[in-house]
């Protein structure tokens, strides 16, 4: 929808007033879920449920809505349950660290191969999520392309060589809690997981350490590694020592917690570039760097680096809140660009009458705005939110039920039930962190929006809103049912071919054309 | 580049690496726009492949690898058995097959009695008897099976074909999925098993459901008619027409216009594929329609025969649900578990390979049969059953590219392990897609920093099978 003219002070206002809606946290927070590769069950054999993974998604909706230091809400994420034990959003936080899968049947065979396994998880996770760095690909061998080596990943995994998942109770401000976090193994210790058959018993185990595997092979494994870092993101003059210091027998993500947001001589500089840059991914449909998840020799080179540069560095200077920074780009002339064909922005349309001729076609310079799709949750948030149905409450426990009139980013993600409408739209799978969702256009799509019951029944619901209790034919109507739809009055062609539509003057032809509106490309798209 | 100064100097080393080119979207045609257009392999290879999965590990003893010392030694202890093989401890006490084995056609290949059907054809198949894979536990076996890795998030065959080829008939999904066709469950893993991983969403496999609508929002509901939805959609195809026109460059509003014309379109065409009442009765009686036993998984090969008659690409069935004893998983009493799996499944397996030869779809579609492991030689709990065994299985393929009769590698004369010409899964797939014609090692995905394709770093065409 093309937003309204106005001043630049309305439009300040009206950003202001955006970035200080709950809704902010929901949508912002979902973008965050993509790359913590978020959901609430274990994945593998049986995918049992994750009851109260939830909280992790509640903290992260929270957090962003009170605009919580970036670099606090990462340290919490790696480490909260250490840093701060008594607060219990700091431990739910690390619901990060496990978010991902866990094959809790295993065997004798496999379970010291599953361990590592799970440690990749954490540290590519945590590498691709928070520094744009493959650092799993050093796993079997050094890093082909960027400069880690494969000791490198193993120091870098010995952060986590103790950190497990772990669903417990915690007592509270506001009562009694049971929270899936990660926590450290008790007797350091990791043991074989069987869930299935309880009467396995003797399971065996395996001291909570790190080795270097051969060729990342558990049967090839040699000496126990230390907590380190990749020394190419450590300050020439800089010893790691210093992210170690008092740590007091706690593990090494408590290093790992500072070194990441040490922006002299740590990785707080990339952590920085990597984030605005998601922001403005989000903002313009492309980043910065085109390749939100990779900023290494593999991904796209940015394309206004110094931009990126001072982004990242206006962030930590004002205190790695991330709100100035949504605010510095939505009241940036560059946002607030329209669309054009690529000829008006030329100055002379002869010389540069073929398209191709144009220096820019792809928008990399982004001197217009360029219509997008939705994502999959703000779609079936539309036809919710167009039914009337909408309900705003916020938090808690979700549901698979994709017709509970509660925002997307509530239902609940189950690895082998995702929500078909979601899927549909490219939303995740969430088993790997992902920056960048792919854009699809496909018939499946379009028989869900024809046939699919949930959408079916949301026309219904724009009916009966427009015309609560009659069957009315007028140009009310039509004009209510543009309005709230696709945001605007119809033109008059438009208007004349929905009354061509309407003209059997049946409830049923009303539906039919609230539902041929839900079938448009303007509800799917923004302008 | 992204130099500047006064910040860490970590940041300014992480700039220098900052080198490369555009990242290259893939080497095949996709396109996001059109994901599922007709593409081009890197050579030419068979149209389509059907997959059947023997779910739970079907036993290679007492299939198709024969073995004469185990059948002699029925109870001896097993040398060198290992305790880590199996999911539970084996006895150690060789286990002899219950079934009587034959040799069948010109070939001489050995099968077991249990499938008189699918052994009509020996001489139009070839084995590879000396499969192997890594994990002994059915979730990261089917995992390793489906994408090659036993970890959780890469995509699986179908989805790597559908990338690499689109799909030939626009109105049908290019991946199409059949879980157990007597309702027994989705395999362990559930539909996580045909996931597309980090390929877009549309890779995956559509699922073709055993009973009631076929697949989801496939068909228009009955309270609204044809013409009534192609009002609906020839207003929707006008405005949408005319939004288009003020984005004159924008290529993803056609596609999506196109969707809508297509999608209206697959729910006349699709339901026609999928039914197969109308099939005559010959054809429905080859299938085992008529056998109280054999009709389920046969309807499913039927469909299967016309899915890629129509130009689906990838077609796989799974036999067996989620329970051990709903499966092949015959952990108790294997003379029982694979008596009853067989009797399911052999009549549509040899029905299927007759018909693609009756109808001149031999040639051009590629059939493969086999699941996650084999299983142990030496029995497990009362005795009568067997354990899992990664070490040793047997796959067989028939049809487009392949040279019947032949039998590749070994297992040892107990049938414990393979030993002569050894093949992971990853070779077996780098079959698969050569057969498709791909290059194994070129058909790549680029995601999160690297470039990924289906044999990970490994993988080599299995020559002996081809002709």
């Amino acid at each position: 929808m093309r937003h309204a003219v106005g001043s630049l002070a309305d439009w300040n206002q009206t950003v202001d007033r955006l970035l200080g809606d709950p809704r902010f946290g929901e949508r912002w927070g979902r973008h965050w879920l993509d790359v913590a590769r978020f959901a609430e069950s274990d994945g593998f054999e049986m995918d049992y449920d994750r009851k109260h993974a939830w909280r992790y998604r509640d903290f992260v909706i929270r957090s962003l809505n009170q605009d919580m230091p970036f670099d606090q809400f990462v340290r919490l994420q790696l480490a909260g349950d250490q840093l701060k034990p008594d607060d219990p959003w700091a431990v739910v936080a690390t619901g990060f660290l496990v978010a991902g899968v866990e094959n809790r049947i295993q065997t004798r065979k496999d379970f010291v191969q599953q361990r590592y396994d799970k440690l990749d998880d954490f540290t590519s996770t945590t590498g691709t999520a928070l520094l744009g760095l493959t650092i799993g690909c050093a796993r079997c061998h050094d890093h082909k392309y960027d400069p880690i080596s494969q000791d490198e990943y193993y120091s870098f995994t010995a952060a986590f060589a103790a950190t497990v998942s772990a669903t417990r109770p915690l007592k509270t401000s506001a009562g009694d809690w049971t929270i899936y976090a990660a926590a450290e193994s008790a007797d350091k210790r990791i043991m074989m997981q069987v869930t299935a058959e309880p009467s396995f018993k003797n399971l065996p185990s395996f001291p909570a350490s790190v080795r270097f595997l051969v060729r990342g092979d558990p049967d090839d494994a040699r000496d126990v590694v230390s907590t380190g870092f990749p020394s190419f993101l450590v300050g020439t003059d800089v010893q790691q020592t210093r992210w170690f210091s008092k740590l007091d027998g706690r593990p090494g993500r408590v290093a790992l917690a500072r070194w990441i947001t040490d922006p002299r001589g740590g990785a707080g500089h990339v952590l920085a570039r990597v984030i605005v840059n998601r922001l403005w991914h989000h903002h313009f449909g492309r980043g910065l760097v085109t390749t939100p998840n990779d900023f290494g020799s593999r991904g796209d080179r940015p394309t206004h680096p110094q931009l990126l540069d001072w982004l990242a560095t206006e962030l930590i200077r004002d205190g790695w809140r991330l709100k100035p920074i949504h605010r510095l780009i939505l009241t940036s002339a560059t946002y607030r660009m329209g669309y054009q064909l690529h000829r008006a922005s030329l100055r002379d349309d002869a010389i540069h009458a073929e398209d191709s001729e144009h220096p820019d076609l792809t928008n990399r310079l982004l001197w217009r705005r360029e219509p997008r799709r939705l994502d999959a949750e703000a779609i079936r948030d539309n036809l919710v939110s167009v039914s009337g149905r909408l309900n705003h409450a916020m938090f808690g426990p979700g549901t698979l039920d994709q017709n509970v009139a509660r925002r997307s980013v509530y239902l609940r993600v189950k690895r082998s039930k995702l929500i078909p409408l979601l899927q549909l739209f490219d939303s995740p799978d969430s088993l790997q962190t992902i920056g960048r969702r792919s854009t699809t256009t496909t018939a499946p799509q379009a028989l869900m929006m024809l046939n699919n019951p949930f959408v079916r029944d949301s026309a219904d619901q724009v009916r009966r809103r427009l015309a609560p209790g009659k069957a009315e034919r007028s140009a009310a109507f039509i004009d209510q049912g543009f309005l709230l739809c696709v945001g605007r009055v119809p033109s008059r062609d438009e208007h004349q071919l929905a009354t061509a539509l309407l003209a059997p003057g049946t409830p049923e032809s009303q539906r039919d054309f609230c539902h041929m509106l839900l079938c448009l490309n303007e509800f799917l798209y923004v302008e | 580049m992204l130099r500047c100064a006064g910040l860490g100097a970590g940041a300014l080393a992480f700039d220098a690496i900052q080198v490369s080119q555009q990242a290259l979207a893939g080497n095949v045609g996709y396109d996001s726009e059109h994901p599922l257009s007709a593409r081009s392999a890197h050579f030419p290879g068979v149209r389509s492949i059907i997959w059947i999965v023997l779910n739970g590990g079907a036993s290679h003893l007492d299939t198709w690898d024969y073995k004469p010392e185990l059948q002699k030694r029925d109870g001896q202890m097993l040398r060198d058995a290992d305790p880590r093989v199996g999911f539970f401890k084996t006895s150690g006490k060789l286990l002899a097959s219950p079934f009587r084995f034959a040799r069948h056609g010109q070939s001489g290949t050995w099968s077991s009695e249990i499938l008189p059907f699918t052994s009509r054809h020996v001489d139009d198949m070839a084995f590879v008897h000396s499969c192997y894979s890594l994990s002994n536990n059915h979730s990261p076996a089917l995992f390793e099976m489906n994408t090659g890795l036993s970890r959780m998030g890469f995509p699986c065959v179908g989805s790597w074909l559908a990338y690499g080829l689109g799909t030939e008939n626009a109105n049908l999904p290019g991946f199409v999925v059949m879980s157990d066709a007597r309702g027994r469950g989705l395999p362990k893993n559930h539909a996580q098993n045909w996931g597309s991983g980090f390929l877009p969403s549309v890779f995956q496999a559509t699922r073709v459901k055993e009973t009631g609508a076929p697949i989801d929002d496939l068909l228009r509901p009955e309270t609204i008619t044809a013409v009534r939805q192609r009002r609906l959609l020839e207003a929707a195809n006008q405005l949408n027409r005319r939004h288009r026109q003020r984005f004159a460059d924008q290529s993803q509003l056609d596609a999506r216009i196109k969707s809508l014309e297509l999608a209206f379109r697959m729910q006349m065409a699709a339901p026609d594929v999928l039914a197969v009442d109308n099939e005559p009765a010959h054809i429905q009686s080859l299938y085992g329609m008529e056998h109280p036993t054999a009709k389920f998984f046969g309807r499913q090969c039927l469909i299967a025969r016309k899915l890629v008659e129509s130009g689906v690409r990838f077609v796989q069935i799974y036999s067996g649900g989620t329970g051990n004893q709903a499966s092949w998983d015959g952990h108790l009493n294997i003379d029982k578990n694979h008596r009853q799996f067989a009797l399911e499944t052999d009549q549509g397996i040899g029905a299927l390979l007759e018909d693609l030869k009756q109808r001149g779809l031999f040639e051009q579609t590629l059939v493969v049969c086999g699941g996650e492991f084999g299983r142990t030689s030496d029995s497990q709990g009362t005795g009568t059953g067997r354990d899992h065994n990664p070490n040793a299985f047997t796959w067989w393929f028939a049809g487009g590219g392949i040279k019947g009769g032949v039998h590749v590698g070994a297992t040892d004369e107990f049938g414990y392990k393979a030993v002569e010409n050894p093949h992971h899964i990853h070779d077996l797939h780098a079959t698969i897609l050569h057969l498709a014609g791909f290059d194994h090692e070129q058909l790549t995905y680029r995601f999160n920093g690297r470039d990924f394709r289906l044999t990970d770093v490994q993988g080599e065409v299995i020559r002996e099978l081809l002709a």
